[in-house]
């Protein structure tokens, strides 16, 4: 049931093209429980096979159907119309602070450099033998716990202002992940990844704004791993050695 | 995890230098509304106010820091604004930020200096 007072049909507008397109409206009937993935594969299917988007798993696993959703970047596929359409209308956008490759498919190459660059990578430890004993309990693995489940969709990099001001920041995802892996007590590499996120455009370019974590659609808080960054990065500055 | 240049030594720093002065502000705009208020508060006229901070080490150390936290705070506040807003980077921005900071020591150096003297 779609809600009160929506009519038969929604007219969505979508972006086709790349950087330098436009929107194009297209008018979809409205279904009951119909997700955002369905209004695209909708106009997809039936109305222009050659519009370009990903998805894959239909579920919120795989994180690959993240557009702007009335200006706000959300997964498609778990986009209930009931919760963005207004007045029935609605905007689809490819994500923001990426490059355009076509309607809403964007190059995710950027995002994922960052992640090489904030060491968003493990590192066994050298002298690594046999299997590690991690008590789920403890502080480190609870660390670990909060933001382990980043599936990589990309919303926190297109929500966040300072990735928009500053391209080479490493942006939410990639320092989040850094996070986890710092306190990862296996991992071998936790000097070189603080070194790696508290450079000019890293963890200190944060302003805290959190709207990473506000859109996060995992319910993660990369600005809270981002200031746990800042504050080893002072711990170690200060001779600790968190 | 390539280790680069002096950036990552200066970022922490410069960084906690920031957040401390932010701190020490706070202390230091209390005190100074608090002694605003008291001083309106008591009717003193402003030849009465000058007599009371000329030759004054209390007013010199406490407005001399104020104006040194105030342009060490503000200038790497200016330095993030400055690689946000324009494509400086590097020393023509740290250059730019170090004016700042000198800027706001002569401007509130002048005016210490006005109160003190």
């Amino acid at each position: 049931m779609g809600g009160t007072g929506t009519s038969d049909t929604i007219a969505v507008r979508v972006w086709r093209g790349e950087r330098h397109g436009g929107f194009q409206s297209f008018a979809v009937p409205r279904l009951a429980n119909q997700t955002v993935l369905d209004v695209l594969r909708f106009i997809q299917r039936r109305l222009d096979p050659g519009l370009a988007f990903r998805h894959a798993c239909r579920v919120g696993v795989c994180g690959s159907c993240a557009v702007r959703v009335n200006g706000i970047a959300r997964w498609a596929c778990r986009t209930h119309l009931d919760r963005v359409v207004r007045d029935d209308a609605l905007e689809l956008a490819p994500l923001d602070h990426l490059p355009a490759v076509r309607d809403l498919v964007c190059d995710l190459a950027p995002f994922f450099d960052q992640w090489t660059a904030a060491g968003g990578y493990f590192v066994p430890r050298p002298d690594a033998d046999g299997f590690a004993a991690i008590a789920p309990e403890s502080p480190a693995r609870r660390a670990v716990e909060a933001g382990i489940e980043c599936i990589g969709c990309g919303i926190c990099y297109s929500e966040c202002d300072t990735v928009g001001d500053r391209p080479e920041y490493l942006g939410p995802a990639a320092l989040n992940r850094a996070w986890t892996l710092q306190n990862d007590t296996r991992d071998g590499a936790r000097a070189a990844r603080l070194h790696a996120v508290s450079g000019d455009a890293g963890c200190h370019a944060c302003h805290s704004r959190f709207a990473c974590s506000e859109r996060c659609p995992k319910g993660l808080s990369p600005a809270a791993s981002i200031a746990a960054l800042k504050r080893q990065g002072v711990a170690a500055l200060l001779g600790g050695t968190r | 995890m390539a280790s680069q240049s002096r950036d990552q030594l200066w970022e922490p720093r410069l960084w906690l230098l920031q957040r401390v002065t932010a701190v020490a502000l706070a202390l230091w705009v209390g005190v100074h509304l608090i002694t605003i208020l008291a001083v309106g508060g008591a009717g003193l006229s402003a030849e009465q106010i000058l007599g009371r901070t000329r030759h004054s080490a209390v007013v010199a150390l406490f407005y001399g820091s104020f104006v040194l936290l105030a342009a060490i705070h503000g200038a790497l506040g200016v330095r993030v604004l400055i690689a946000e807003w324009t494509p400086w980077r590097g020393t023509r921005r740290d250059g730019a930020a170090v004016l700042v900071a000198v800027l706001l020591v002569a401007l509130g150096g002048r005016a210490l200096w006005a109160v003190v003297t």
